[in-house]
């Protein structure tokens, strides 16, 4: 400890410890609240993304005959096509003027078709209403099903930038050319797209296959 | 040009004529050869798939004998050290044998490592200029020159004083003495550098310990005067060679003390495995407990560790030191402790688990064992032949211009006496020795 | 004693000289040390160089041997290329833990691309089933055999050379026959290996296999195309591993177990390249590599992406 004769002699000191333990607490107190402004990024404007958009050179997806193309049977003006063609065989039902737009299971067609993609997902939340061979997105685009990965991409969107760099699925063709751009649903099944369980190969063969075994266990 | 054609009448009479039991032993030890021949036959013909070995056990019986035949070959080291630093008469006369039997055991590590490799007709691969050795940075380079080097001093030792003595000319010290001096480092680098092989991998744990090179050492100092004990009473029993009892008890002693460290370093290593408690200590369970089950080498461990011990214990006190019934068992009891603790039970942990994982126990085959049993035929063969020739140019009964049977007494007495008169006169009259002065 | 000739050679000497001097030359002018060790493949093999040390002509002779040797135990023809590595390439690779489903596809295709030995089984990709919650290798199952894939549970790691960058089997390996080329793959010469097995005790991956006898590949499903460092044919008593199918990417193509991965788990690239697969994977993921402790500096990135 310092010591000192008088008092007096301890003013300096003191002066001293208070000036520091000021400016410490000056300089804490400026790295709580830094005084920089910041600036919100202003929204893009909308249908800028199109443009934006880099088009992918894509495998063609499949289509099952018979349900594609759709608008064979999801169109305007069907019912008095139908009652032209085939009186016998009429739409029967609830095939009102305009489609029904109400969230449910189907019960009559495309039964086969188990939607398990998400929670409370249903069939006209991707296929466009009115031009039924094509999709839409949230932002009201109308996309053909070539483009079906922009649709995906719109909630898989970590996957969507994955995929647009290469790194997402498959990779066949050459690392340093042409490579080639698969479409989600090639691998995927947009309606139930978790991947099934799948027959694993065999396993490989123990060290000591044919030979002498007394002493090696199998684990 | 007739002293040239006198020495190797000489060397084939001592070579063919022996006691019967000698006939018998290099009978038995050529048949050990021609069986190790047929069985290396068959490896060389179907691969090496004939023996034990796997891709998780890659190394096995023959890198085992290898690692403790290198060890063997520190026998000569530890006679050198009294001997030449120490002038303890007793074993001066006798770092000859010590020095053959350290060649015989590296001849028998290289034919080891040779039969061990996949493709031993491209072994010149390895040599400098023809081939592209991954020198400096390949340990096996090394292990290859240090090997070959010690053997070379120790052959170029042996061969100098040997053939001094039977031309009868004095040995010129500064000839000599450099290359004992430099043995003794190059010894201790033998062991050091075939330690480094393992403990250079970071890929088994169980090998990447620093303890292993003075466990090596350690180990190699009471595997190989173990055996030179118990072949310096054989020579002593069969030959005119004279063994005395006190240099046997110096190298007992010098082998207690080793094998003391030895156990010190062995329990440092497992307290520190056991205590550490890390996935690192699977090797040393699997060797003193086993694994998940496996325990193939357990109970061998342990009856290395139980002949270690007592072996130990009998070097220690002095009354069973001194006796030679419980020296030669315990010699034995060293050789198969060390033997079991530095040959399977150092090379197979270290493949178990396996990098992956994997547990897979490796014994040796039918082959490998025969293959083995014919390298340490050949071994003995030339520890046999070379000491037939050594033994009597030691004791005087071959020399240059004749061999005069030596007497009971050696070349002590009046009778020897005369006959080195003999001798001189018979040189001077060839004129091949100088008159002296 | 003989008496000495005093002047010259005497006729003898002369006649013997010169019919020794016309027996060479005769031999040699018929070309007796040309066909003994040309047409002796065996013996020129025996002593053929380091791949390394090869002139592009011993190279192309080498080459050619190796071609008419295949044909002839075949019975069919092969490409065999010894490409060296493109300029400011270095190869890596990534794998998606959250992916592989375990299902040893990449195994099998590596075996049938690399001509690797059906009996006895040698395969280079070895797939590790871990419980979830611990990455112990000595717990791992390597002989999982369940019905369907992916179980409950578990996670899949696939294992194989990892193309270290500073390689503890190129380290060791007394004969220089194992290197690492300057677009880092880790290559072997067979013709160079002598067996002895040291970088399979080195290697902290476990990704080296020895040719314990000769190797039996079916000849339907043998893989002609080639490259002399990676797939082809190789003989008993030699070290093999993965060599990221040199013969492939080399060409500018994928290795074969990246095309073949169904869920698409393996990803792979020019590590230089900022735009590269890998590259991104390694900028956007949170990738490990195994045993980092041990320095290897593998160029095998591991990561989770889910």
């Amino acid at each position: 400890m310092i010591k000192f004769n008088t008092w007096k002699k301890q003013i300096p000191f003191i002066l001293m410890c208070l000036i520091y333990t000021g400016a410490f607490i000056d300089v804490s107190a400026a790295q709580k609240e830094p005084e920089v402004k910041t600036v919100y990024p202003v929204p893009p404007p909308a249908h800028k993304e199109r443009e934006a958009e880099e088009v992918f050179p894509v495998v063609p997806p499949f289509v099952i005959r018979g349900l594609f193309p759709c608008q064979a049977c999801h169109r305007k003006g069907i019912r008095k096509e139908s009652r032209e063609i085939d009186r016998n065989n009429l739409f029967f039902g609830k095939y009102f003027k305009s489609p029904n737009l109400k969230p449910r299971i189907l019960s009559r067609m495309h039964v086969n078709i188990k939607l398990q993609h998400g929670e409370f997902q249903w069939c006209l939340n991707c296929h466009a209403t009115d031009e039924r061979n094509y999709l839409k997105l949230i932002n009201g685009d109308i996309i053909s099903l070539v483009e079906s990965y922009r649709l995906c991409g719109q909630c898989h969107g970590l996957i969507y930038r994955d995929w647009k760099s290469g790194i997402h699925g498959r990779r066949v063709g050459q690392w340093n050319g042409k490579k080639l751009y698969l479409l989600c649903v090639h691998c995927h099944d947009p309606h139930s797209p978790k991947f099934r369980k799948i027959m694993p190969k065999d396993p490989p063969r123990r060290p000591n296959y044919g030979r002498w075994e007394s002493v090696n266990s199998i684990k | 040009m007739y002293k040239v054609r006198h020495f190797f009448y000489q060397l084939t009479q001592r070579l063919i004529k022996g006691p019967p039991i000698y006939y018998a032993w290099i009978l038995f030890l050529l048949a050990l050869i021609g069986i190790g021949a047929y069985a290396y036959a068959q490896q060389l013909k179907q691969g090496m798939t004939v023996t034990g070995l796997t891709d998780q056990v890659s190394w096995g019986l023959y890198i085992g004998n290898f690692t403790f035949l290198v060890g063997v070959a520190a026998a000569a080291v530890l006679l050198i050290v009294p001997a030449y630093i120490y002038d303890f008469g007793p074993i001066k006369e006798i770092t000859i044998l010590g020095e053959i039997l350290a060649a015989s055991a590296l001849f028998m590590c290289m034919l080891f490592v040779t039969v061990d490799l996949g493709h031993p007709e491209r072994v010149w691969h390895l040599l400098p200029i023809v081939g592209t050795p991954n020198f400096p940075s390949t340990l096996l380079g090394w292990d290859i020159i240090v090997i070959n080097g010690y053997l070379l001093i120790n052959i170029g030792i042996a061969t100098y004083l040997l053939g001094m003595l039977y031309l009868e000319k004095p040995e010129n010290k500064w000839i000599y003495m450099p290359f004992v001096l430099l043995s003794i480092p190059w010894a201790i680098g033998i062991h050091t550098v075939t330690a480094y092989l393992y403990n250079g991998l970071g890929a088994r744990p169980f090998w990447n310990t620093a303890i292993i090179v003075p466990r090596f050492l350690a180990s190699a100092f009471c595997s190989g005067p173990a055996i030179s004990i118990m072949a310096f009473q054989l020579i002593r029993k069969f030959t005119r060679f004279e063994v005395r009892d006190e240099a046997l008890f110096k190298m007992a002693e010098m082998v207690a003390i080793a094998m003391g460290l030895n156990l010190v370093l062995l329990g440092a290593e497992v307290f520190k495995e056991i205590y550490t408690d890390t996935w690192h200590k699977a090797p040393i369970l699997y060797l003193f407990v086993g694994l998940h089950g496996h325990s193939a080498l357990v109970k061998w461990i342990w009856i290395s560790m139980g002949c270690n011990l007592l072996a130990f214990i009998l070097f220690l006190i002095p009354t069973t030191k001194k006796n030679h019934v419980t020296l030669n068992l315990a010699c034995i009891l060293i050789v198969i402790g060390v033997w079991l603790e530095k040959g399977m039970g150092f090379i197979i942990p270290g493949f178990v688990p396996t990098p992956l994982g994997e547990i897979w126990e490796y014994w040796p085959k039918t082959v490998e064992i025969l293959v083995s049993l014919g390298i340490l035929g050949f071994g003995l063969l030339h520890y046999t032949l070379a000491l037939k020739i050594a033994i009597p140019i030691e004791t005087g009964e071959m020399r240059v211009l004749g061999t005069l049977p030596v007497s009971k007494n050696g070349n002590k007495g009046l009778r020897g006496l005369i006959k080195n008169l003999y001798i001189k006169i018979q040189g001077i009259v060839n004129k091949d020795i100088p008159i002296p002065r | 004693m003989r008496k000495k000739e005093s002047n010259g050679v005497s006729r003898r000497t002369f006649l013997k000289a010169s019919g020794a001097a016309s027996a060479v030359l005769a031999l040699g002018g018929c070309g007796f040390r040309e066909k003994f060790f040309s047409s002796n493949d065996t013996l020129k093999e025996f002593i053929q160089r380091n791949f390394k040390e090869m002139s592009p002509e011993e190279i192309e002779e080498v080459r050619q041997r190796l071609l008419k040797q295949y044909k002839k135990k075949y019975g069919r023809d092969f490409v065999l290329g010894t490409e060296p590595p493109f300029p400011n390439v270095v190869f890596a690779y990534g794998l998606d833990l959250s992916r592989c489903i375990g299902c040893r596809r990449c195994v099998y295709a590596c075996v049938q691309e690399n001509n690797q030995s059906r009996r006895p089984e040698i395969q280079w990709i070895r797939v590790l089933r871990f419980k979830k919650g611990s990455m112990n290798f000595e717990e791992s199952d390597h002989y999982y055999d369940p019905r369907m894939v992916p179980e409950e549970g578990y996670y899949y790691m696939p294992v194989q050379c990892q193309q270290c960058e500073n390689p503890p089997c190129v380290k060791v390996c007394p004969t220089k026959a194992t290197w690492k080329d300057s677009d880092g793959i880790v290559v072997i010469d067979y013709n160079w290996c002598i067996g002895c097995r040291y970088c399979m005790a080195a290697c902290p991956y476990w990704a080296r296999r020895f040719n314990f006898a000769e190797p039996e590949i079916p000849i339907k499903e043998i893989n002609r195309n080639l490259h002399y460092l990676g797939n082809r044919p190789r003989m008993r008593g030699v070290v093999e591993k993965c060599t990221f199918c040199v013969q492939r990417t080399r060409r500018g193509r994928y290795p074969a177990c990246v095309e073949v991965c169904p869920v698409g788990a393996r990803k792979f690239g020019n590590i230089l390249d900022p735009k590269s697969e890998i590259s991104q994977v390694i900028e956007r993921q949170r990738v490990f590599r195994l045993k980092e402790d041990l320095n290897t500096q593998s160029r095998f990135y591991y990561f989770f992406s889910i």
